[in-house]
């Protein structure tokens, strides 16, 4: 098989997988009654998607034309609710999503953003030191995640979702995060 | 052949979503999520439950909730907020007439039911003249409605007297959620003609805003007892808005209102103390209102909350026969949450309102000698109500034990100050599971009518069944009562079987005390009032006689039952939903004391299942099957009301992504029959009619 029309079939498979996903989620969500735990894992989601907004990466993490990688650990509700961003634009770049198996240097590799459902065994003893100055804003609703090492702890507010951000966590690793997204968070030591 | 990195991921991705859409039931996150199109400060404002007063998630509380979501309401095809009630368990909806229905939760229905609470984003709709709700003026556009929580048993400890049986909560969007166009017209056999349009927008960087107006007219029951046209179509339109501000991160403000006007008519039984002593008169209501509504919620720190609230309701009601009433409702309620303590989740608050009526006879469209049902003595009068309630959730093994204890005191005009407190336990095994137990007191406190009203309820001819003297005899109800109380102790299981089902169990034992009653005291003569005993109606210039049923609270009741809803998702696009309600009650009255609460007013047994099937993506097919057993009796003389199965159906097909057709139909199993009859029997009988609309949604 010729290398020029390789990419032509899966790119068909592709677009007729992404359609079908499309059809079956369209199908799920007409059926889905939305119980407020499903709508605060939405809303959680979204809040992990808005925060990229207001970071800046150092250029030799992200490029200009890097893809921003958005990453989960394991199958949380969040983490599916945030499988949508796949393909959305993310202030100058493409969002994609990716699911992880693990906290290893190489599962975390290349992704910009992670989200560590609050209940992971890996993050038991804290945050794993394989993630800290490697540019990876740190998201989780773990309790007291940005005092335990994390950078952006999801916290339940008075019926809403907030949060919190340890500026140092986020520095050490050359984040930086903008000023009107400290405004809307708790900054935390 | 190999895909590259970026398609891999990508499939990855892809196939991650798929698997946990099938798997998981979350979904609706897979879908094209409009929270990802809001922007950070309308994420932060988003709100997720309001069950208690705070953020919980209903699986973790520790009371009966049932939540109908948006979702729900359109499938349902309901088109007011009654008949969406219909398929929450616990719940007893039962028809009246076209504009009226007896809805109330754990038994104890009628149209004058006063021992639910009824909310509507955070304003109380309950009215102090009876403690009941006028359902025929509660109301929005549906679509614009984000959930209904419906909380079986007392919540008397945060929301104060009157949330005895239950409390629903009606809360609309945000502003944020609406922010497009929305036309919906529809018509058919019962439903005339209806409109509604809604539109939203946004107020620079820091808010967004909606409108809306709606209309309907509602055509006619049938008389029961002749089958003749009821009289009671019903016309009403509404207005409103709402707005949502963020200025601050810290800071949410919402603004809302509404304006509405309605007119409805009815088949009345009218008395009068001459010839021809009754009669049965196609009268119309009149109605009105307004309202406005504020609050401001701050976050202080991570820890720490508060949210201030205001609101003005102004509502009228020109009822012939009844009474003529305007209201005047301010309400002013602050509230302070705080988790500065480790393991305490402590929320406190204190509320102030007055409620301001002007009370009259209403003769619009009957005869000026016609007796009105209800009179008021004083007519006007101003009552105070001030609350102050504690709440605190204690964490007694992290993630597994929570113990919440409160109350609330409230002080009214009518009985001084009332404790209401509450105890719970919650205990969560497993992610899965949730076992809770409560133990609750909740007062039931005298209403306007209650404390200065005097109840005309009919008028016997002379030398009639019931009447065998030469006057006529005027039943009227009158005296002074006291607070209704409740304990209530109940428990529940919630536990999500497999992924695609979940089952939640709750069990409950209410122990009334002071029940309202009435008392047959010794007739007289009226005016010389001299007692019938004495054969005062020989005596020249007697117009009648009275017989008064004195009102005290003489009955105690015990009530118990349980009600299971479960879910089964059995393919990504059907899903079925099962309500089951049982409930017994026995009432014990003191001497010839008889109680107004009738344990034969709520059915001993209710189903509902709903089925919810999308055979393509553009196609839906709801289906709600509902079994309501027979009300033994629902007042004194109040006929039965016998056992009814009834089957809605709703077709709706998007031809284009922005474009709904739907076809309704409601009460199909029958061309007409009975749900419930008036308690105080001032409306004849009626039968509840097979209806089928058809209906436009637009979105632009």
């Amino acid at each position: 098989m010729s290398r020029r029309s390789a990419p032509l079939i899966p790119r068909a498979r592709q677009s007729i997988a992404v359609a079908l996903a499309a059809c079956l989620a369209l199908l799920a969500a007409e059926t889905s009654a939305d119980t407020p735990q499903q709508r605060e894992d939405r809303i959680k989601a979204a809040l992990v998607f808005k925060l990229v907004k207001f970071v800046e990466w150092p250029v030799t993490a992200l490029a200009v034309n890097d893809p921003l990688l958005l990453c989960s650990l394991g199958d949380s509700p969040v983490g599916v609710a945030l499988a949508a961003v796949d393909g959305k634009p993310a202030r100058d770049h493409l969002a994609q999503f990716r699911r992880i198996g693990g906290l290893s240097l190489a599962d975390v590799k290349g992704c910009h953003v992670l989200y560590i459902p609050g209940g992971a065994r890996e993050i038991g003893g804290g945050v794993p030191v394989v993630l800290r100055g490697r540019s990876v804003l740190t998201v989780s609703d773990a309790p007291d995640f940005a005092r335990r090492g994390g950078m952006v702890g999801l916290i339940q507010g008075e019926n809403k979702i907030a949060f919190e951000i340890n500026l140092r966590n986020a520095r050490e690793s050359d984040l930086e995060p903008g000023a009107s997204l400290l405004e809307l968070a708790t900054v935390v030591e | 052949m190999k895909m590259g990195p970026h398609r891999s991921r990508r499939a990855r991705a892809i196939a991650f979503g798929l698997a946990s859409a099938a798997v998981t039931q979350v979904a609706l996150a897979v879908g094209d999520d409009p929270f990802f199109d809001l922007d950070l400060k309308e994420v932060l404002n988003l709100e997720i439950t309001s069950v208690s007063k705070k953020p919980q998630t209903v699986s973790q509380a520790a009371a009966a909730v049932f939540v109908i979501t948006a979702d729900d309401i359109r499938r349902s095809g309901a088109t007011t907020i009654p008949d969406a009630l219909r398929m929450a368990p616990g719940i007893q909806v039962g028809q009246i007439s076209s504009s009226v229905w007896a809805v109330s939760a754990r038994g104890i229905d009628g149209r004058f039911t006063n021992k639910l609470l009824v909310l509507m984003d955070g304003r109380s709709v309950y009215t102090p003249t009876f403690s009941g709700v006028y359902w025929d003026v509660q109301d929005t556009v549906l679509t614009d409605i984000e959930r209904i929580e419906v909380i079986r048993g007392p919540g008397a400890s945060l929301w104060g007297a009157n949330a005895v049986n239950g409390v629903i909560n009606i809360i609309t969007k945000s502003a944020a959620a609406t922010q497009d166009g929305r036309v919906t017209v529809g018509a058919g056999g019962e439903e005339r003609g209806f409109a509604s349009v809604r539109y939203g927008g946004k107020l620079g960087d820091i808010g967004h805003w909606r409108a809306y107006a709606k209309g309907f007219d509602r055509d006619e029951a049938v008389i029961a007892a002749n089958g003749d046209s009821g009289h009671d179509d019903w016309r009403q339109h509404r207005m409103g808005f709402r707005t949502d501000f963020a200025p601050g991160g810290r800071d949410s403000v919402t603004l809302q209102g509404d304006y509405y006007r309605g007119r409805s008519g009815e088949s009345s039984t009218i008395n009068f103390l001459s010839r021809p002593f009754n009669a049965l008169a196609g009268t119309t209501q009149d109605v009105s209102g307004w309202n406005l509504l504020g609050r401001w919620q701050r976050e202080i720190s991570s820890t720490d909350s508060f949210t201030i609230q205001g609101y003005v309701d102004h509502t009228f009601r020109d009822w012939p026969a009844h009474l003529k009433e305007e209201r005047d409702t301010y309400d002013a309620e602050f509230q302070y949450r705080t988790r500065r303590l480790a393991g305490h989740d402590l929320v406190l608050g204190t509320g102030y309102r007055l409620s301001r009526d002007r009370m009259g006879p209403s003769y619009a469209g009957v005869p000026a000698n016609t007796l009105q049902f209800a009179t008021f003595s004083p007519d006007s009068a101003s009552r105070k109500l001030f609350s102050a309630f504690i709440q605190d959730d204690i964490t007694l093994v992290p993630q597994r034990l929570i113990l919440t204890v409160g109350s609330k005191l409230e002080r009214n005009d009518y009985t001084g100050v009332e404790h209401q407190p509450n105890a719970r336990l919650l205990w969560t095994p497993t992610e899965a599971a949730t076992v809770w137990g409560s133990v609750a007191r909740a007062v039931r406190t005298p209403s306007r009518i209650d404390d200065s009203g005097l109840v005309n309820q009919t008028v016997l001819p002379p030398f009639s069944t019931r009447n065998p003297l030469p006057l006529p005899t005027l039943l009227q109800g009158a005296g002074v009562v006291v607070s209704e109380s409740l304990v209530a102790y109940e428990a529940g299981w919630k536990q999500r079987l497999t992924p695609t089902t979940s089952v939640d169990l709750a069990l409950y034992r209410n122990d009334y005390d002071n029940l309202r009653t009435g008392r047959f005291v010794s007739p007289v003569c009226q005016p010389s009032g001299l007692p019938v005993a004495q054969y005062c109606f020989l005596l020249p210039g007697q117009t009648q006689v009275l017989q008064v049923l004195q009102a005290e609270n003489l009955a105690k009741g015990r009530s118990h039952g349980f009600e299971i809803a479960a879910d089964w998702r059995a393919l990504p696009n059907l899903k079925f939903q099962l309500a089951l309600s049982q409930f017994a009650m026995v009432v014990r009255e003191e001497g010839n004391a008889f109680s107004t609460d009738r344990e034969g007013s709520a059915p001993e047994q209710q189903l509902a299942l709903r089925m919810a099937w999308n055979p393509r993506p553009d196609t839906d097919i709801d289906l709600l099957l509902r079994h309501v057993g027979e009300l033994p009796m629902i007042s004194e003389g109040v006929a039965v009301v016998p056992a009814y199965s009834q089957l809605d159906l709703r077709l709706a097909w998007r031809p284009l992504k922005d474009l709904e057709l739907a076809l309704v139909g409601r009460n199909l199993l029958d061309k007409r029959h009975p749900e419930f009859v008036s308690e105080l029997l001032d409306v004849a009988p009626m039968l509840i009619e097979r209806s089928v609309f058809g209906q436009v949604n637009w979105k632009f």
